[in-house]
């Protein structure tokens, strides 16, 4: 079913649109919060009360892509999820973005949050749709280097090689901006 | 590590919502559905272009019925005029051994650029089943890589930096040296001047053009004079990636300078064929009532119709030049436009070059055209293929002649369909007549172990499982047969084998064995634990081409290549795996006969269920 039949479903408080939304991009949803929560109980919690805050969001919200609403909302939910548990799985993500990510103990206290997000979006923007997407994938979603290379058609070291130049002209375009790396 | 992890969530919280979505959107293209689940609603016709040559192709028609049948689920299934999908493999000629490319020695360039005395030292092995014949145009602020068959294999421009505000001015970049017959790629280096304010400054440039990107692997820029790379590094850590290392001697006040570059490249090209999709193929032609029975009342407007369950935009071309809600269509449908790539080919591994098409796949290139309006621009290429007489394919690229996940696709059945006048009526004759060739195909059940041959103490618990049921299609004609008497093929484990024949001829062995399902991990399923025993032996091994045809989250199944090491140096035979977790089985079958092609053993291994 085309994403606006989907809304309109939601629209018309129709709970056939939570079946819908199931359907076509369960696997989706599930397989971001697993990254997340490395567990799969704990994945499906967070997609249905995801469900639940779509469906008590739309309306009045129409967003543009419900795809991306909709994982959007399951990344936030998992990781609340997960920040009232142990952080597991995201510590590997850190450890290949240390190279890039400010160091807190100085940049803190220069730089917001929102800065350097408007850096990297900005960054993003100018590469390629495939690299950012691959980056995106990989450090908003949470989402494995396989599962991202069957998405993208590349083989995971395709990806991971992507990933790692992606994070090197990025930490490049930081330091240019005087992010202390 | 010091660093914050809730400053980093804070700042990809921060992460542009476009962005975010259109990522997400990509991740939901997994391509985690099986090849044979995807077309196979019928029988598969395969296409063997003939490697280099415009020669007519052999053509095989393939089992499949059964297949799909077996296998269900299908894009498009219950429609009665689905048709079977159709496979282009790739050429003959890139054997296993050829397919994984590493260049491992060395040559040297060396060329008098009068202010340059430039030696490049290049390890290499040149491959000559890769076409590596390039010609390299610089002009304005692009450049344009061109094959010998004149197909644009990648193109780029410059990325000026803007200086002050101001852009600045660029001479035509002059190419310096250019290495042809690098295999796969090509090594070049641009010098161009530029000025601005009256200051001016000089700079070279070293790239490496493969088949479907330029790197610019050094680049260095100074006012006055020409300084050329001084270091360039691009690690390796991947199967398709380049290692560079660039280093820059200054012979003092000679003005001479040597670059000396250490260059390594792996190149992994797999053999996969193309499956097209047929169904979508034979729409080409179709009346507008045909398309009504198939799919309900088309909509849309100007000179394309969309149907619920159709494939794209359907386009007719009236005498008008435009097509009303209302109109009365005549003739056929002449075009297909807005194809997705997946709807075209099932399970195509991208990226696919213009090249892979020209020289894997047989198309023949007809017209290429390129914008480059942005940074990368866009590339149209249509092609033809021997099997799809009168029929030719549009491909519209975001990547300059790279075929992806994201390419547009437009098929017609001619190069003026966009100005010809509608086919009277859906002709059958538009493709030839072998292409609609049917074979038909059997389905066999087989219970193992289907005896007790082979059966001895050392393989007790072997014999001892639960009997499980092997279903499998087979071309028509052949038959099966338990073995009575001993193979002692060595090839097998022989555990009550079953010989497979086509007619008199033995073609076949199918034979199975246990292992362990605790070895394979679900998430992360590695056949080779799976078939070890096949795989550790020096003298004959399964691990050759491995490439899984069809899997379930408990079974995978696979074609492959069996080498066997005996007297003479190295012999390869084709084969199939199969494996069921949950049983904690596997199936193997060996083809003796050499002259079963690919795409039996392709479509035969779809078809495989254990239960």
């Amino acid at each position: 079913m085309q994403d606006g039949n989907i809304i309109a479903l939601f629209f018309e408080r129709s709970e056939s649109a939570l079946a819908e939304l199931q359907k076509k991009y369960g696997a989706l949803c599930k397989r971001i919060a697993y990254n997340i929560l490395s567990n799969s109980e704990d994945a499906d919690e967070a997609v249905n009360t995801a469900y639940l805050r779509v469906w008590n969001s739309i309306p009045p919200k129409k967003p543009e892509s419900l795809c991306g609403y909709l994982c959007a909302v399951v990344r936030n939910t998992a990781l609340t999820a997960y920040d009232s548990m142990k952080r597991r799985r995201t510590e590997q993500l850190y450890e290949e973005l240390a190279e890039i990510i400010p160091d807190s103990r100085t940049t803190e206290r220069e730089f917001e949050s929102r800065q350097i997000s408007e850096y990297i979006n900005t960054f993003l923007h100018k590469q390629s749709a495939l690299n950012a997407d691959i980056f995106v994938s990989r450090y908003f979603y949470n989402m494995r280097l396989d599962d991202i290379g069957a998405a993208v058609g590349l083989s995971e070291s395709a990806v991971k090689m992507r990933l790692m130049r992606t994070r090197s002209a990025l930490r490049k375009y930081l330091e240019e901006r005087g992010v202390d790396i | 590590m010091n660093f914050s992890q809730q400053f980093w969530d804070e700042v990809m919280d921060g992460i542009d919502e476009k962005l975010t979505d259109r990522a997400a959107e990509r991740m939901t293209r997994a391509g985690d559905v099986p090849l044979s689940d995807d077309f196979a609603d019928g029988r598969a016709v395969e296409i063997k272009p003939a490697p280099r040559k415009k020669s007519k192709a052999p053509l095989f028609i393939g089992i499949g019925v059964a297949a799909a049948a077996i296998v269900g689920i299908t894009l498009r299934i219950g429609m009665e005029s689905v048709q079977p999908p159709v496979v282009v493999s790739p050429s003959e000629s890139e054997t296993s051994q050829d397919t994984d490319v590493e260049f491992d020695s060395h040559i040297t360039f060396h060329k008098d650029m009068g202010d340059y005395d430039i030696n490049v030292d290049i390890p290499y092995r040149k491959s000559s089943e890769f076409p590596g014949y390039y010609d390299i145009d610089t002009n304005e602020n692009n450049i344009t890589v061109t094959d010998k068959n004149g197909v644009i294999v990648s193109s780029s421009s410059y990325n000026h930096a803007m200086v002050g505000g101001q852009q600045p001015m660029i001479s035509t970049p002059e190419l310096m040296f250019e290495v042809l017959e690098f295999s796969s790629g090509n090594l070049f280096a641009v010098k161009m001047d530029t000025a601005i304010g009256g200051v001016s400054a000089k700079a070279v440039t070293l790239y490496y053009i493969d088949s479907t990107e330029i790197f610019m692997i050094g680049k260095n820029a100074g006012g006055g004079d020409y300084f050329p790379v001084i270091t360039g590094e691009i690690s390796i850590d991947g199967d398709s990636f380049t290692c560079c290392e660039i280093n820059y001697t200054s012979t003092g006040e000679t003005e001479k300078v040597s670059y000396d570059v250490d260059f390594e490249r792996k190149v992994l090209k797999k053999r996969e064929p193309l499956v097209l999709n047929r169904d979508l193929l034979s729409e080409l032609g179709m009346t507008y009532t045909q398309f009504c029975e198939k799919y309900g009342e088309g909509r849309g407007k100007l000179n394309a119709l969309s149907f619920d369950g159709g494939y794209g935009r359907y386009g007719w071309k009236p005498e008008s030049g435009i097509l009303f809600e209302d109109m009365s269509l005549a003739g056929g449908c002449n075009m297909i436009m807005g194809i997705d790539m997946s709807e075209l080919f099932a399970k195509a591994t991208y990226p696919i070059t213009f090249n892979d098409l020209v020289f894997r796949y047989g198309f023949e290139p007809v017209s290429l055209e390129a914008t480059t309006d942005n940074y990368w621009g866009t590339y149209c290429g249509r092609f033809r293929h021997q099997g799809f007489e009168g029929v030719y394919f549009l491909f519209v690229t975001n990547f300059l002649g790279v075929i992806d996940e994201t390419t547009n696709c437009t098929i017609g059945l001619d190069l003026d369909c966009l100005e010809a006048t509608p086919v009277a009526s859906f002709d059958e004759t538009i493709y030839p007549e072998n292409i609609r060739t049917k074979y038909a195909a059997t389905k066999h059940s087989f219970t193992f172990p289907a005896s007790d041959y082979g059966k001895s103490e050392s393989k007790a618990d072997i014999f001892s499982i639960e009997p499980f049921e092997l279903s499998i299609s087979l071309p028509e004609g052949w038959t099966s047969e338990i073995v009575a008497e001993r193979v002692d093929s060595g090839i097998t484990s022989e555990n009550s084998p079953i010989k497979l024949f086509n007619g008199d001829k033995p073609v076949a062995t199918i034979d199975f064995n246990v292992f362990d399902p605790t070895v394979v991990n679900p998430d992360s399923p590695d056949y080779r634990a799976v078939y070890n025993q096949l795989m550790m032996s020096s003298i004959v091994s399964w691990d050759y081409d491995y490439a899984p045809v069809k899997n379930t989250a408990d079974s995978e199944a696979a074609v492959c290549k069996i080498m066997t090491r005996d007297e003479n140096p190295v012999n390869y035979h084709r084969g199939i795996l199969a494996y069921n977790r949950a049983l904690g089985v596997y199936i193997t079958i060996y083809f003796e006969d050499v002259d079963v092609d690919d795409m039996t053993v392709y479509l035969i291994a779809s078809s495989v269920i254990i239960e």
